[in-house]
């Protein structure tokens, strides 16, 4: 079998070619221990030739995970062919990249994307010439009118047989002779095939390749000669001197094979822009946008279908037919409770976020393939950067005032692996419609007539977000400088329909696949606790398991207020879907009217212990299914517990510091109290004006 | 503007527009001379002769009438006049890189991305908030953060 690395610059149309070649045969994953995705799929109709689709990369420096994700694979577990895919209406910055490639010494063929809209800009690539100058196959073809893929499958398979050979770009005599030095003193470390490779990678002073490849002390010695030479010639810096090298032979490329009309025309694509992204009108537009997404993913035909599928299907349809069945079976009541309530209602709380991650990502799709998604990043960056998120982050955030789920789901469309972790752990602290009844309980409950509550929630989430942007950037986990923003705005076009389907067929699949089994256990096993006690007889809640642990974990709770093992138990309950949290406190405090039930609790709780159990359960562990959708996207378990460990943390701190502090405003003073003030309140302002930024050398060693 | 007639030998000058017909333009681009390309000037015009220019390893003779038809800026003339970040550039004018500052991964990055020195770029819009800015540079349009922007010094066309 031969594995082909698909490579190329962001917005090269790689997905669409990738799509195009292997169909429906595809596997959606992620790197190991990164949220970077991983595609692979076999060819159509070809099992012999697999296909892998490296992260859309610039270069292959060691600075951005891509880049080092992809660069590592290249060098290390060398793919038989690189195809190479580039738009030819931008081929300068693309060949810089095939420059790169190519020095790894790797078979590679060459794809130019985009043809037809070349040919609609009158402008023409000599392929003739081209192959010639770099001894390598190029393939004009356009993936999304489907021109020529057959072409480049044929090019692709003669490859794979006979794969073909190049020599390396040749670049300035004076910079050549310098890099043919140090590959003298460095051959007897890395294989003659990698030479090249090593040998500029030496020149660039790669940090990563120092550390790897161990030179004695003398051959450290001559190497940096050897470059400080250089550079006093050039009169530039060693890295410099390589990327002007590798410009300055694309600009000979560029000069001898395209045939162009090099004033810059205003084309519809900038027209767009001048409206979408103009000073006055950027910000409308783009809330209109955003309320268009929200209102049809959260709002109706996301929401209509989730509804449908949890009131209707696996409400109604499904049990009765099944309690039916059951009965006419005489099944035993345990077992009739594990099959209704544990099974069914499991697989029906994965299932019942179908309908909206599909709406969701039938939406994001749009944007994105259409091209505005990059506006979005460029018109709101400047926001969110100050809270060190990306200006995508807003599509995570608002999405998740709906429901947690897809609006973690949706962090896939922020390229920054750090902005995408942050906004993975921060996005769930958005109140979701499903603590929308939350929120409503205790306001009703505590705080009739006063408005002030439900503002105070979001407001509460949103102070969340921001304080913890800064806090966490100050961590070892976010640490080092910003990375730079810099990003294409690629040209705007028609969202083509077999894209987005596939967009969305994808994000469905992979979360019924992998979030699906997570959350279908914990609810399981939630639903065991609270229905066994520890004879394995089944009970109501308020003699189960879950009682017990709630009572254990009760004092806990004290300190902010609620320390009561009915509230514990909502709060755990509230981890299967946080609407659980009512519906258990009704169960537990055992009242059948709505305003007996209102009594119990006012008698039993201050109005601000309920506030801090808002507060707590606002701000705490998502429900399952969001932790099980942080895993997906994480792909990585200790991420997942980092970001539910700190959120619960982040919770119980800042209720405690409401709580304790009202305490005092209304005049109980208690050694306990002002302990419990002032370390609350102390902790927040450490994290968010005393501590430091931690040194990010360590963060650097992860890949 | 000044025009490639006024050359002098051994100066290096950048193509900052070619006026003319169509037919022109592209003939000369298919040369490789088009618009931000350096340039050296080997042998001025003398008496109505046309001038030598070299660039990217060719040499070329370009007419005195042609000549008059390349806008340039002279880099030499240019090394006097002090350079300015980015930043202070004003929408829709062009500059020239001179120099890039900042740690070595943001400095490796836009070089990557083609802002090398002498590479002609252009601010194209800035973002309705103020921050970011679009620049059109290599044929195609790249976005960065003010703050990358301060660690670009250019020098004014």
């Amino acid at each position: 079998m031969n594995l082909i690395a698909l490579a190329g610059n962001q917005n090269s149309g790689k997905t669409t070619l990738f799509n195009e070649l292997t169909g429906t045969n595809q596997y959606v994953g992620n790197w190991p221990g990164v949220t970077v995705e991983k595609k692979m799929g076999h060819l159509k109709n070809d099992k012999q030739l697999m296909l892998l689709d490296l992260p859309g990369v610039y270069s292959l420096s060691p600075y951005t995970l891509e880049e080092r994700i992809s660069r590592k694979y290249l060098i290390e577990q060398p793919p038989d062919i690189i195809l190479n895919i580039l738009d030819s209406t931008n081929l300068e910055r693309n060949l810089y990249l095939s420059l790169q490639l190519m020095e790894t010494g790797l078979p590679i063929v060459l794809a130019l994307n985009m043809w037809d809209l070349l040919k609609k800009q009158k402008r023409t690539i000599n392929l003739k010439k081209m192959e010639y100058l770099l001894s390598v196959p190029v393939i004009p073809l356009s993936a999304v009118k489907k021109e020529n893929i057959s072409g480049l499958v044929t090019q692709v398979k003669k490859a794979a047989q006979e794969p073909p050979k190049y020599t390396y770009p040749e670049y300035d005599n004076r910079l050549e002779s310098a890099l043919e030095m140090i590959s003298q003193q460095i051959q007897d470390h890395v294989a003659p095939s990698k030479l090249r490779w090593y040998a500029i990678k030496f020149f660039e002073r790669d940090e990563k390749v120092i550390q790897k490849i161990k030179l004695t002390s003398h051959q450290q010695q001559e190497v940096e000669d050897i470059i400080t030479t250089a550079e006093n010639i050039f009169a530039e810096s060693s890295d410099s001197i390589i990327v002007n090298a590798r410009y300055d032979y694309v600009a000979q490329i560029m000069a001898m094979c395209v045939i162009d009309r090099n004033d810059f025309q205003m084309s519809l694509s900038d027209k767009i822009d001048r409206i979408v992204t103009n000073k006055w009108l950027a910000l409308p537009i783009f809330v209109l946008v955003m309320w268009l997404v929200y209102y049809l993913s959260i709002q109706t035909i996301g929401t209509f279908g989730t509804d449908w599928v949890n009131d209707v299907l696996f409400g109604q349809w499904i049990p009765d037919i099944t309690s039916d069945l059951l009965n006419t079976w005489h099944v035993s009541a345990w077992m009739k409770g594990l099959i209704l309530n544990g099974i069914i209602g499991g697989v029906g709380s994965v299932l019942g976020f179908v309908p909206q991650i599909m709406m969701l990502f039938f939406c994001l799709g749009l944007l994105e393939d259409c091209g505005y998604m990059a506006r979005i990043a460029f018109v709101m960056d400047r926001i969110f950067h100050r809270f060190n998120l990306s200006g995508k982050s807003f599509i995570p955030m608002l999405i998740s005032t709906g429901c947690g789920v897809p609006g973690i789901m949706a962090t896939r469309t922020i390229e920054s692996e750090k902005d995408r972790k942050m906004t993975i752990m921060l996005t769930t602290f958005m109140p979701c419609s499903a603590k929308l009844t939350v929120i409503a309980m205790i306001s009703g409950t505590f705080f009739t007539q006063q408005s002030w509550v439900a503002p105070s929630a979001y407001f509460i989430s949103m102070l969340a977000v921001v304080g913890s942007g800064i806090f966490l950037k100050k961590t070892r986990m976010f640490a080092g400088p910003p990375q730079p923003f810099v990003m294409e705005l690629p040209a705007y076009h028609f969202p083509r329909a077999s894209n987005i389907l596939h967009y969305v067929w994808s994000r469905s699949k992979s979360f019924v696949q992998k979030a699906g089994t997570i959350i279908f256990a914990s609810c399981f096993i939630i639903w065991f606790l609270s229905n066994f006690n520890w004879q394995m007889h089944m009970v109501d809640q308020n003699h189960s398991i879950l009682k017990s642990i709630g009572s254990v974990i009760a004092p806990i709770f004290a300190p902010l207020g609620f320390g009561d093992w009915r509230t514990t138990v909502a709060t755990l309950a509230g981890l299967i879907a946080k609407e659980n949290c009512v519906g258990t406190l009704r169960l537990t405090f055992g009242s059948n009217s709505a305003q007996s039930f209102v009594q119990t609790l006012t008698s039993t709780f201050t109005p601000m212990a309920g506030y801090a159990f808002l507060v707590f359960n606002l701000l705490s562990a998502p429900c399952f299914a969001a932790i099980g959708t942080m895993y997906k996207e994480y792909g990585d378990k200790r991420w997942t517990v980092r970001a539910v460990f700190y959120q619960t943390c982040l919770a119980y701190i800042v209720a405690l510091s409401i709580y304790q502090c009202w305490l005092i405003l209304v005049g109980n003073f208690t050694t306990t109290n002002i302990l419990y003030a002032t370390m609350g309140v102390s902790l927040i302002i450490y994290g968010l004006v005393v501590k430091k930024e931690k040194s990010s050398v360590k963060k650097q060693a992860l890949i | 503007m000044a025009t490639l007639i006024n050359g002098k030998t051994n100066h290096k000058y950048i193509v900052t527009k070619i006026t003319g017909e169509h037919a022109l333009t592209i003939r000369l681009a298919e040369m490789g001379l088009s618009t931000g390309k350096v340039i050296t000037v080997v042998s001025p015009t003398k008496n109505e002769s046309g001038l030598v220019i070299y660039l990217a390893g060719q040499r070329l003779a370009i007419s005195v009438s042609l000549s008059k038809l390349i806008e340039v800026t002279s880099l030499d003339e240019q090394e006097n006049t002090s350079p300015v970040p980015l930043t202070d550039i004003s929408i829709h004018n062009s500059c020239i890189i001179y120099q890039l500052n900042g740690d070595k991964a943001v400095r490796k990055r836009l070089m990557d991305m083609g802002l090398t020195r002498n590479t002609l770029i252009q601010v194209y819009h800035i973002a309705p908030l103020g921050d970011p800015i679009e620049l059109q540079v290599r044929g195609y349009k790249l976005s960065i953060r003010k703050s990358e922007a301060t660690q670009i010094l250019v020098k004014k066309v």
